[in-house]
């Protein structure tokens, strides 16, 4: 296995090799249809999403009372909510703020992560067990409340829904880093770097930094997931998106007073976020096997 | 994250001046003043002439909204409290649906001319559940705990006015001296927050009371399990009912459980799965729906109280603009927000009150009609006009931009987003922002918001100072940031006189002046949507609205 | 192995104490201020705001508030709920049961249903079965808590009236919510159980064990789960602090008391000493789950030892 890293580390350089691990990753990735069918779905929606402009039948935010709560029909094909704006409409702009936000949140959890482990793997000592105490402060915290702590202190709104989700996701990445660092410390072609007098900086970049790759790009993939739901919990909590702002989470919110009325209200928004979070899933699985098949995250 | 703005009832009437109104004759001001006796109609609708002989009982499960607040009436400030302690305490003096004052555990009552001095004569054999005797030191003990600072009352010790101390004239009569005249006192003294405590037991539990309360009401707290449930059962000596109840004796019912619904999307099935038999605040799509199903009885409640509301601010851009904030109003479509959100169960509200409330003016009723050309005319001579055409008026450059505070109570954020679709019409941009209440309220009293809604319920007028008078401008609750010395007068004067006409006079001109000024942006009359099984028969509600009368409560087998 | 225990104790310490300060000066940090909402919801006039902030201790310096507070603490008073009004320790202690219940049932839910689900695929694997349980464990990861248990709630109570919809205090009520719950945790534990159980049924002593001769099912139970559950077992540790943040969602829906529903009332409500002590119970109960959690590798695994 750490021959395995060692070589990802040497070869991602020189990416054209044919038999490179990536490139073999990929292969083993081609041959994964679940993987593709998720990957298919998430550009679609990704792709519908940026279109919305254009493609969206109404205007999402335009309030029309005669309209309200009307099933779905060939006037609005997923039905309208209270104020009688076009559920596929808002459904279409909502992807914009709804994915954003997890993808923002999650580089904000993989950059601040990812250096806490770096560092705590790389330098040890009394770094490593303060960054340590930190990062189990956090996991201690349950994400859910850390990000409501947050929201409450930043103020809500979406950007801040990133930060909180953000910072609740650190602690995965810290760990994780920080145990393929302290493998990775220990490897003969570090040692040798180290005695060749290169710069912890320069080691960390060069030889530490691409081991911890494959790993993250599988536990971000996997994140995405987790922050597109802790995003739209806030949402659903009142704490995320600000009306009239359409976003996933708020509108699922938004319909459950009329769930018995008009399920579809609730329906349609809670059914693509399922949708969504598992096309992430299964398509952080298929690159997960293709990338490590031995690597093990839960 | 349910409104408590509606919870804190405030400072409370004085319907005594209803009797009194009564007595007069004719009431003096017809036009404008509204007697209560006209408030409580769909209230009484569910009144049960007790004529059958056979023993009337069972249990019923009772659906509350969320308890945030301490259960201890004389400390805590929620009205969810009142819904299960109305049935644990007696007052000294009940108020009628009709708003007259009668006898409770006072027998009768009077007031000093200069309305400092109340002589209450008490009730002779009445007990508390724990079998300590009712009497003048009771209610000494009663009062005084209130305004012991180390109660930490957050209510109770504002309802009780300028009280200064009791004394004891004898075993059955009880004189309360005020510091200053209080108009609301009587109403206060008729409300559950300044319950009748058993000296006896408070004495033995000490900080513990609120788990083991003991009043002298029909039923007695068996259990309390905090945000789950509270278990009462029927007190079988009580003998003490006022006369306007439907029978006299121990309550029907052997059990009530209250239960605790937060989550206002699981109240309706709670309903339909049996689970409760009666339900507040129900989402009016759901209750229009149980009603129609014909299992339910649906009883919409009106609280007195203000309208929920919408403050103006006067210190802030554009709303600094009395034009501007009387084209915010016309601009408004009560009736769609009504219709649309309120699946029309409440009246549009025309000004500061709710018209279910004491000294309710109709000289607002009709004031800003929704008028989307004089809207615009007056934005027009406020010196607004769109000159780079982004739909958005400006002045001096400046656009006219309002800031939205939304909370995430009584349908608030619907109602807000309509708004913001309405103004936009007219040209004013406003941005929401979904605040939870503590940052609300900071906001607000910072002065960030145009913006702010409110909806406090309350039996006495008094309300009105607290908002609106400019001593509370800062530190207090006048969100409108609006100073008027004439209208601070009638406040004061309308809070020491216990004059009723005198006072329906001052608090009609408080009323004018406040639409005049376009200090709100009134939206409805709140409407307490109470669903209860057809089974439950008997109940009512008081004056204040949310709370039900369970003692002629019985179960249809 | 005592020794071990000691230390780990000991190392919780300094996080928990941590974890309360920050609480404490996040409480602090955050907008609003109790005594205002107090005064906004009963209509007071301005002069009682400073009475209310005089009861609450908010007005003096926050330095001086942050002593007490550790003061308190040392004495074992976590001070009184500013809402709720009762010892901040009596309303935790009786919040706690309802959530714990919640948890422990749905976590007995994921580990049954997840790793029954998880073996049965690994042993067919590449069956139909295998991919039946593939997508089931995977929607149930992917479903948001808050729409499982709507829709749970609009389906087994208000439609089918099978079970109630709100409430709590025997079985019935628990099931749903517990259900919501273990859903997803059961999902991740079938995908784990699944994968792990795959690599060890791949692994040369397996194979051996087959060609000894011995049944085939005895060699499942006594090699391959033992050394297949390890990771589930770490993961579930990981997923009790989940699933305490899911109870959160579930307790609201769900109208149940408990610990997540009081946290969340008390962040939104501003209740510091609520806060404080309820954020250092749950950060206390995590440390000594995952403690359990490393205990029992050395029952699963006797290899697994832990020296000081």
């Amino acid at each position: 296995m750490t021959g395995d890293r060692k070589a990802a580390a040497t070869v991602s350089r020189v990416p054209s090799g044919p038999r490179s691990p990536w490139a073999m990753a990929l292969a083993r990735l081609g041959r994964s249809r679940v993987a593709l069918a998720g990957l298919a779905v998430l550009l679609v929606m990704g792709l519908l999403t940026l279109l919305a402009p254009w493609i969206a039948p109404h205007d999402p935010l335009a309030i029309d009372l005669p309209n309200q709560l009307q099933p779905p029909g060939p006037g609005h094909w997923l039905g309208t909510d209270l104020l009688g704006r076009d559920i596929l409409s808002r459904l279409l702009y909502g992807g914009r703020a709804t994915l954003v936000t997890a993808l923002v949140a999650v580089a904000i959890s993989a950059v601040l992560g990812v250096s806490l482990g770096l560092v705590s793997g790389f330098y040890g000592g009394l770094v490593d067990s303060c960054i340590m105490r930190f990062v189990d402060m956090l996991l201690a915290f349950p994400r859910i409340l850390l990000a409501l702590t947050v929201v409450a202190l930043l103020g809500v709104g979406l950007g801040n829904v990133m930060v909180a989700v953000g910072i609740a996701g650190i602690s995965g990445y810290a760990r994780v880093v920080r145990g393929v660092v302290l493998s990775t410390r220990e490897q003969v072609y570090v040692e040798a770097a180290r005695l060749v007098g290169c710069k912890n900086g320069r080691i960390l970049l060069r030889h530490v930094l691409p081991n911890v790759l494959a790993p993250v790009i599988v536990l971000a993939t996997v994140d995405i997931a987790h922050a597109l739901l802790s995003a739209s919990s806030l949402s659903f909590l009142g704490l995320g998106a600000q009306p009239p702002t359409p976003e996933w989470g708020l509108m699922l919110n938004e319909g459950r007073a009329y769930l018995r009325v008009a399920p579809w209200v609730t329906t349609v928004p809670g059914l693509t976020i399922m949708l969504t979070v598992l096309s992430v899933n299964v398509f952080g699985d298929g690159l997960r096997d293709a990338l490590d098949p031995r690597l093990r995250l839960g | 994250m349910r409104t408590l703005a509606r919870v804190g009832i405030g400072l409370l009437a004085a319907s005594l001046l209803a009797g009194l109104l009564a007595a007069c004759g004719p009431t003096p001001t017809p036009e404008t003043v509204v007697v209560k006796e006209t408030v409580p109609v769909k209230q009484t609708e569910q009144v049960v002439v007790t004529a059958t002989p056979a023993p009337k009982g069972g249990k019923i499960t009772y659906g509350l909204t969320l308890v945030v607040s301490a259960i201890d009436p004389h400390q805590g400030l929620s009205s969810e409290l009142g819904i299960f302690l109305t049935s644990v305490y007696d007052p000294l003096v009940w108020q009628t649906p009709e708003g007259k004052f009668v006898p409770g555990l006072a027998e009768r009552w009077e007031v000093s001319p200069d309305g400092k001095v109340y002589t209450f004569y008490l009730r002779k054999g009445v007990k508390f559940h724990d079998g300590t005797p009712f009497n003048a030191e009771a209610v000494k003990f009663s009062l005084d705990r209130i305004v012991d600072p180390n109660l930490k009352s957050q209510k109770a010790i504002n309802m009780l006015g300028s009280y200064d101390h009791t004394e004891v004239v004898d075993e059955y009569t009880a004189k309360v001296y005020l510091k200053e005249p209080y108009a609301p006192f009587l109403d206060s003294v008729s409300q559950v927050y300044i319950a009748m405590v058993s000296p006896t037991a408070v004495q033995k539990w000490g900080a513990d009371y609120r788990d083991h309360q003991v009043g002298t009401g029909p039923f007695m707290i068996k259990e309390y399990v905090a945000k789950d449930h509270i278990t009462l059962v029927k007190n079988p000596d009580y003998n003490w009912a006022p006369e306007f109840m439907g029978h006299q004796g121990p309550a029907y019912l052997d059990e009530i459980t209250f239960r605790f619904y937060p989550d206002a999307a699981t109240r309706a099935p709670a309903l339909e799965a049996g689970e409760a038999d009666v339900m507040g605040e129900v989402p009016p799509q759901d209750a229009a729906r149980l009603q129609a199903s014909g299992k339910f009885v649906l009883m919409p409640t009106k609280i007195p109280g203000q309208s929920l509301q919408f403050f103006l601010n006067t210190q802030k851009f554009p709303t600094d603009d009395v034009r501007v904030r009387q084209a915010m109003i016309y601009a408004v479509d009560r009736e769609a927000i009504v219709n649309a959100v309120f699946r029309a169960f409440s009246p549009v509200a025309w000004g500061p009150l709710s018209a279910a409330t004491p000294f309710y003016s109709k000289v607002v009723e009709g004031m800003y009609a929704y008028d989307l050309n004089k809207a615009k005319a007056l934005i027009a001579e406020a010196g607004f006009r769109d000159t780079n055409g982004d739909g958005i008026v400006e002045k001096d450059g400046r656009p006219a931009e309002v800031e939205l505070i939304l909370m995430s109570w009584g349908n608030v954020p619907e109602v807000g987003q309509m708004i913001q679709a309405m103004l936009r019409q007219i040209g004013i941009s406003a941005k929401t922002q979904l605040l939870t209440y503590p940052a609300a309220v900071q906001a607000a009293r910072e002065g960030q918001h145009n913006m702010i809604p409110q909806a406090v319920s309350s039996t006495d007028p008094d309300i009105l100072r607290t908002f609106f008078h400019s001593r509370n401008i800062g530190a207090g609750l006048n969100w409108a940031k609006f100073s008027d010395a004439e209208m601070d007068q009638w406040l004061d004067d309308a809070v020491r006189t216990t004059d009723p006409v005198m006072r329906a006079a001052l608090y009609e001109r408080v009323q004018k002046k406040i639409m005049d000024e376009a200090l709100i942006i009134p939206i409805r009359d709140y409407v307490n949507l109470n669903v209860a099984s057809v089974r439950v028969k008997g109940l009512r509600y008081s004056l204040q609205g949310w709370f039900p009368w369970l003692y002629d409560v019985y179960v249809e087998p | 192995m005592l020794r071990y225990v000691q230390r780990r104790l000991l190392i919780a310490i300094p996080v928990v104490l941590g974890v309360a300060t920050i609480a404490f000066a996040l409480m602090h940090l955050l907008p609003g201020d109790p005594a205002e909402v107090m005064l906004a919801q009963s209509g007071g006039q301005a002069e009682t705001l400073e009475r209310l902030r005089h009861q609450l201790g908010l007005d003096l310096p926050l330095h001086v508030q942050y002593l007490r507070f550790l003061q308190n603490l040392l004495r074992g008073d976590f001070g009184e709920s500013i809402w709720l009004r009762k010892p901040v320790s009596q309303i935790l202690l009786q919040q706690l049961p309802a959530t714990l219940e919640l948890a422990v049932a749905a976590m007995l839910l994921a580990i049954l249903g997840g790793v029954a689900m998880g073996l049965l695929a690994a042993l067919k694997h590449n069956s139909w079965l295998d991919r039946l349980v593939m997508v089931i464990s995977s929607v149930g990861i992917s479903m948001p808590i808050f729409w499982s248990s709507l829709l749970g709630i609009y389906l087994f109570a208000a439609q089918l009236r099978w079970l109630p919809a709100t409430g709590q205090g025997d079985l019935k009520h628990l099931i749903l919510p517990a259900a919501v719950l273990g859903y997803g945790a059961a999902g991740s534990v079938a995908r784990l159980m699944r994968s792990s159980m795959l690599e060890v049924l791949g692994q040369e002593y397996i194979t051996a064990a087959r060609a000894k001769g011995l049944f085939w099912r005895v060699v499942v139970m006594r090699h391959a789960l033992k050394n297949a559950l390890i990771p589930v077992v770490t993961m579930l540790g990981l997923q009790f602090g989940g699933l305490l943040g899911g109870a959160v969602i579930t307790e609201t829906v769900f109208s149940r008391q408990g610990l997540g529903r009081t946290m969340v009332d008390a962040i939104i409500w501003k209740d510091f000493p609520l806060v404080q002590g309820g954020v250092m119970l749950i950060a206390g109960m995590y440390v000594l789950v995952n403690l359990l959690v490393d205990i029992s590798y050395g029952f699963i695994d006797p290899r697994i030892r832990h020296e000081a």
